[in-house]
């Protein structure tokens, strides 16, 4: 069974070849009326059917064309002498198609395989090329459309990331708790999470802002983490001046530290130490975690792979080959962020 | 009238302080000590054997429910479960009819679940036992430590309780043969007996026994005699693998 994509594609196909057949078969009677001569539709339609169609029949063939030699991207131009050749080639068959079916319909008026080549030959290179024009536009709106698709999946995932409903609702009852106590800590913290939630909100329209941005985002994050764990967490947050404006994903970095959290307290739950590094090497700019946990030893908690798992595809899709995320295991472990430097 | 004794047990000192500051205002109530993680949780449980925890259900090192599976055999006190978020665990609480609290706590529905925590039993334990196991929590000498399923020889039944064969180890859990049967099948577990489960894995040789019977001698030499009831159930996994 063919999909439903599939369906649709080969009756747009087989639509597209008989309008054309048509409007061709009645210029050609308007031409005819025109010019006085007697118009038969019986005649002019099935020729004109004939013709438009044996072309039609090669348009899998053409589909196939495109996809295996997309005339796109960095040396689109090495495909076109391929597509020539291939445009060739369709007219020399197409003719040894409609050659016999031409004199079948016009026993009278016989016409050889050379007649009828060099008759039509210059319709039929321009039906090739326009069909791989079409063929091309329809595939790149269909990657273009799944492309959106996917970025607005992720950038939802990633938002649900940041907002993971465990850290507002552990982070609401903490406020709960200082309002008792200490209610300039309560609004502080309340002021904190206000200004988390807006800033990740608005941050997904953007994918890159400059690092300084990016940092005062996680400063706000680890401000209500600090105030929630107290002494036993040590968050330690270093870049160089020369990179702060350097340009980053936007929100990379505090699910990156999130799991970083959770990964080193999950042996000791006494005191963790997490150490967020930005520095420049060569044309490199490098994002480093560090916790100081279990390592890779550790079991993977809640949800720890789908911040990590994101990351990656979210830095893939921005740099491409450029982009890495590394894992490095050595006391604790240490994610490493590497993406071009641009400011 | 005796206080009712409690433990406070949450990874954040901002949410154990909540609750002892609703703890204040009930009368009837002592709080004997609060746990700021997983580990500590199963060793202060099993010290000072309260009638009451309140537990959070997120700590990095061992969750809530590792905590209970780890003292269950021992010690099974009231438990209040608090959570932020935890659509799975939220589900079971309700299922098992199991008092718990959600983040952040209101005051009046604390009341209602401090005044309801009495019973300790079958929802509890129920709800142990259906939860999937990926490891189990055990204590050796007195340490808590996690146990694979795939670290298990064979296990024992004891009577309410059973006992994990794990090389030279012997761990008692607070849980019946049936049960873990049920939950042990998807890593490849077998019951032989009556009193039996082996893992496959370590199975040598299966040697034929009277009626029907085998004995099943695993890979360190232990044997054991299938009862003729087990058998074709240990056979067919035999021959599957």
């Amino acid at each position: 069974m063919l999909s439903r994509r599939a369906q649709r594609l080969w009756l747009f196909g087989i639509l597209i070849w008989v309008t054309l057949a048509l409007l061709s078969a009645t210029q050609n009677a308007t031409w005819r009326a025109l010019s006085g001569r007697p118009v038969n539709w019986l005649v002019i339609v099935p020729n004109s059917l004939a013709d438009w169609l044996t072309c039609g029949m090669f348009t899998p063939a053409f589909y196939w064309m495109v996809r295996r030699f997309p005339i796109r991207g960095e040396r689109s131009w090495t495909r076109l002498p391929i597509h020539l050749g291939a445009s060739f080639i369709f007219v020399l068959l197409k003719v040894s198609l409609y050659t016999p079916l031409y004199n079948l319909l016009n026993p009278e008026g016989h016409r050889t395989y050379s007649m009828v080549l060099f008759g039509g030959f210059y319709g039929d290179m321009l039906a090739y090329w326009a069909s791989i024009g079409v063929i091309h536009a329809i595939e790149y709106y269909r990657e273009s459309r799944a492309r959106e698709l996917e970025a607005t999946r992720l950038a939802l995932e990633n938002l649900r990331a940041q907002l993971q409903p465990h850290f507002l609702f552990n982070t609401l009852q903490s406020i709960s708790t200082l309002i008792h106590r200490d209610q300039a800590a309560a609004d502080r913290m309340l002021t904190d999470l206000s200004d988390l939630l807006r800033l990740s909100l608005a941050s997904t329209a953007s994918q890159e802002v400059p690092l300084r941005e990016e940092l005062a985002f996680l400063d706000r994050y680890l401000d209500i983490m600090r105030m929630r764990f107290g002494d036993r967490l040590v968050i330690d947050v270093s870049a160089d001046s020369a990179v702060r404006e350097a340009l980053v994903p936007s929100l990379v970095l505090q699910p990156i530290v999130e799991n970083a959290i959770t990964h080193g307290m999950a042996d000791r739950p006494d005191i963790g130490h997490v150490a967020v590094r930005v520095r420049r090497n060569g044309n490199a700019l490098w994002l480093e975690v560090s916790d100081d946990g279990p390592g890779l030893a550790a079991p993977p908690g809640d949800g720890n792979g789908i911040g990590l798992a994101n990351t990656r595809e979210r830095v893939a899709r921005l740099y491409g080959a450029a982009g890495t995320v590394e894992l490095l295991a050595a006391g604790g472990l240490t994610v490493r962020i590497a993406i071009p430097f641009r400011t | 009238m005796k206080a009712t004794r409690v433990v406070i047990i949450d990874d954040e000192a901002l949410a154990r302080e909540r609750v002892r500051s609703l703890l204040a205002d009930a009368t009837g109530v002592t709080v004997v000590a609060e746990c700021s993680g997983g580990r500590e949780a199963v060793e202060t449980i099993l010290g000072v054997r309260p009638d009451l925890v309140f537990l959070d259900v997120q700590m990095p090192d061992l969750n809530g429910f590792e905590v209970l599976e780890a003292v269950a055999a021992e010690w099974l006190p009231a438990v209040i479960f608090v959570t932020a978020y935890d659509e799975y665990a939220i589900k079971a609480f309700d299922v098992h009819a199991v008092d718990y609290l959600l983040k952040p706590i209101e005051a009046e529905r604390f009341r209602k679940a401090l005044a309801r925590a009495t019973n300790r039993g079958a929802g509890l334990l129920s709800l142990l036992d259906e939860r999937p196991i990926d490891r189990l929590v055990i204590r050796t000498r007195g340490k808590v430590s996690f146990l694979k399923p795939s670290e298990i020889d064979w296990i024992e039944a004891d009577g309410k309780h059973a006992q994990l064969h794990a090389g030279r180890d012997v761990h008692v859990v607070r849980h019946t043969l049936t049960r873990l049967e049920q939950r042990l099948a998807s890593h490849g577990f077998v019951r032989v007996h009556r009193s039996a489960i082996v893992n496959v894995d370590r199975i040598k040789e299966l040697e034929p026994w009277f009626h029907g019977e085998y004995v099943v001698i695993l890979k360190d030499g232990t044997k054991l005699t299938s009862s003729a009831a087990h058998s074709q159930a240990l056979h067919r996994i035999v021959d599957a693998t």
